[in-house]
């Protein structure tokens, strides 16, 4: 058995259980990233004598039977905008400060819990991008062909939890950058609720719409790693006080009478026949679980993306702005423009379209959740594409590529709603699809229940990629 | 509706000092930040006639009574 394809929780109990030890992990980890990271790229850095001490700590505390947080000894990996006293994140830029003096909520908790963190992983620069493009730390490629994108702006999340390179990550969702590189690199990818997980310690692009989010193997896997970072954080005041449910346990509660909801107006357009299969397959899988399918028309949702446009840029601009001032080179051209953006929208309209936010979060749960659980609706409605065909630097192209991306993601970020990306199969390139499910304010548990419950029907997420040299060129 | 064009964009990169900002990132900011504000004055337009009027409601707090109404 290669122990790099368990997943964290198989992995987290072989550990608890002394079946395994943490420094098998590590080195097999070490081992599979020397063979992987020439083709992908999804490492910025490897951490690997400070994760093989920390190995030999956790398995010491093991042998000693201490008490084990539900991490214990599982190698990690997190988009490269986590920060920790002293230790300058690359942020995927050239133009990156230096290090910060605050610690990451996020990874502080799960250091509580046991986990060791192998490395830091590729971005797109500033997390400004959906296509894992990065002039600094190189392109990040996908697992499951290297001509094609890992999808961003978490592109080396997606690409190292899909190629087996860790066993979770934690990455960063403001329009879609937790799911889209999840969904074309086959594993699951959660953004939760807005207020779920402490921002303290992420690198702001947006905070009003940033959300940490998760990507990891299988349903089991997010539901232990968004126990361990959600709930409320005193430093971070736009952390709920809401308590955090047991998700895992609610995994088995079955999907037998949710009413699962499929768009009839904007999602679904544009879809590609080959993911358009996936997702109607998948919607037949869950409805021989037991969940009940019916279409759901959705209210007002051909401006959501470019509303939370608004919100992004203003506020990313706000981030960046005396930085670009001074270190304009050293970001990429698209990088930079979008990052200026937010210069040229009047603050009129920021102000209206934060406004405006309660509000249309209000029209759209009132308008849908009262008719199902839970929306079913593609991830990315079209196959995930080559490097070559999405790099279109700052050319007036770009608009329309990102558009393209983001069209069913955006929406969620600026209602804050939680969304978790589901694979569900094969796009005619032999690139990974998947489903996205959304639900109401704090429903994380619902949509993990579907989650399991599919993958105990189908094994998409069982499916590992092969090792394939880039094309040469 | 809002017009935002290359020529208010540098207007506005002089004023904010960001003298790296040409005509043609001018004209792709200009694209970008109409895009986005249409869809604003689109979304104005549709809840009707009137002044936009906030019910106070926090962000999180709508997330919040929301999960509760609905639990």
């Amino acid at each position: 058995m290669n122990v790099c394809e368990l997943t964290l929780v198989e992995a987290a109990e072989a550990i608890r259980q002394r079946r395994l030890t943490s420094r098998a992990l590590v080195e097999a980890a070490l081992e599979r990233i020397a063979q992987w990271q020439p083709a992908i790229n999804a490492y910025a850095s490897v951490y690997a004598d400070a994760a093989l001490a920390a190995a030999d700590r956790a398995d010491a505390a093991a042998r000693r039977a201490d008490p084990l947080g539900p991490l214990h000894g599982v190698p990690l990996a997190h988009k490269d905008m986590f920060f920790r006293p002293g230790r300058r994140s690359s942020l995927g830029s050239r133009a990156a400060p230096p290090a910060s003096h605050v610690q990451s909520a996020v990874l502080a908790r799960l250091d509580a819990a046991g986990a060791i963190e192998l490395g830091a992983l590729n971005m797109s620069e500033f997390a400004l991008g959906p296509t894992g493009h990065n002039a600094f730390l190189g392109d990040c490629r996908n697992p499951w062909h290297t001509d094609h994108v890992a999808c961003g702006s978490s592109s080396g999340s997606g690409a190292a939890v899909g190629a087996r390179l860790a066993w979770g990550s934690i990455g960063s969702d403001t329009g879609g950058s937790v799911r889209l590189p999840a969904s074309v690199s086959g594993v699951l990818g959660l953004k939760p609720t807005n207020g779920r997980v402490s921002l303290t310690g992420m690198m702001p692009l947006a905070p009003s719409v940033d959300v940490p989010g998760i990507l990891a193997r299988s349903a089991r896997d997010v539901a232990r790693l968004l126990r361990v970072v959600a709930g409320r954080d005193p430093t971070d005041a736009r952390s709920s006080r809401r308590p955090v449910p047991d998700y895992e346990s609610a995994l088995a509660d079955g999907i037998a009478g949710l009413r699962v909801g499929v768009p009839t107006n904007y999602f679904l357009e544009g879809v590609a026949p080959d993911v358009g299969r996936a997702l109607s397959e998948s919607l037949r899988v869950l409805s021989a679980l037991g969940a009940q399918v019916a279409p759901v028309t959705i209210p007002a949702p051909e401006h959501l993306t470019e509303l939370s446009r608004v919100l992004v840029y203003s506020e990313a601009s706000a981030v960046h702005g005396p930085w670009l001032r001074e270190h304009a080179a050293d970001y990429a051209p698209q990088v930079r423009m979008r990052a200026a953006t937010g210069l040229a929208i009047p603050a009129a309209a920021y102000h209206q379209a934060q406004q405006l936010r309660p509000l249309l979060l209000r029209r759209f749960v009132e308008g849908v959740f009262p008719r199902c659980d839970v929306l079913h609706l593609p991830t990315l409605g079209i196959p995930a594409p080559t490097l070559a065909e999405t790099d279109v630097g700052s050319a007036a192209a770009m608009w329309d590529k990102i558009a393209v991306l983001v069209r069913c993601t955006a929406p969620f970020n600026y209602l804050g709603l939680p969304a978790l990306s589901v694979p569900c199969g094969f796009t005619d390139n032999g690139l990974p699809t998947s489903f996205q499910l959304v639900a109401r304010p704090f429903a994380e548990s619902t949509l993990l229940r579907i989650a399991h419950a599919f993958e105990g029907a189908t094994d998409w997420t069982r499916r590992v990629p092969v090792l394939r040299e880039p094309a040469a060129g | 509706m809002q017009r935002i064009d290359a020529e208010a964009v540098l207007a506005l990169a002089r004023a904010q000092q960001q003298e790296w900002i040409d005509a043609a990132a001018a004209e792709r900011i200009a694209v970008g930040a109409s895009a986005a504000v249409a869809a604003v004055d689109a979304t104005l337009r549709n809840l009707g006639p009137g002044m936009l009027v906030s019910d106070g409601a926090g962000f999180l707090e709508m997330l919040e009574t929301l999960a509760d109404r609905s639990a």
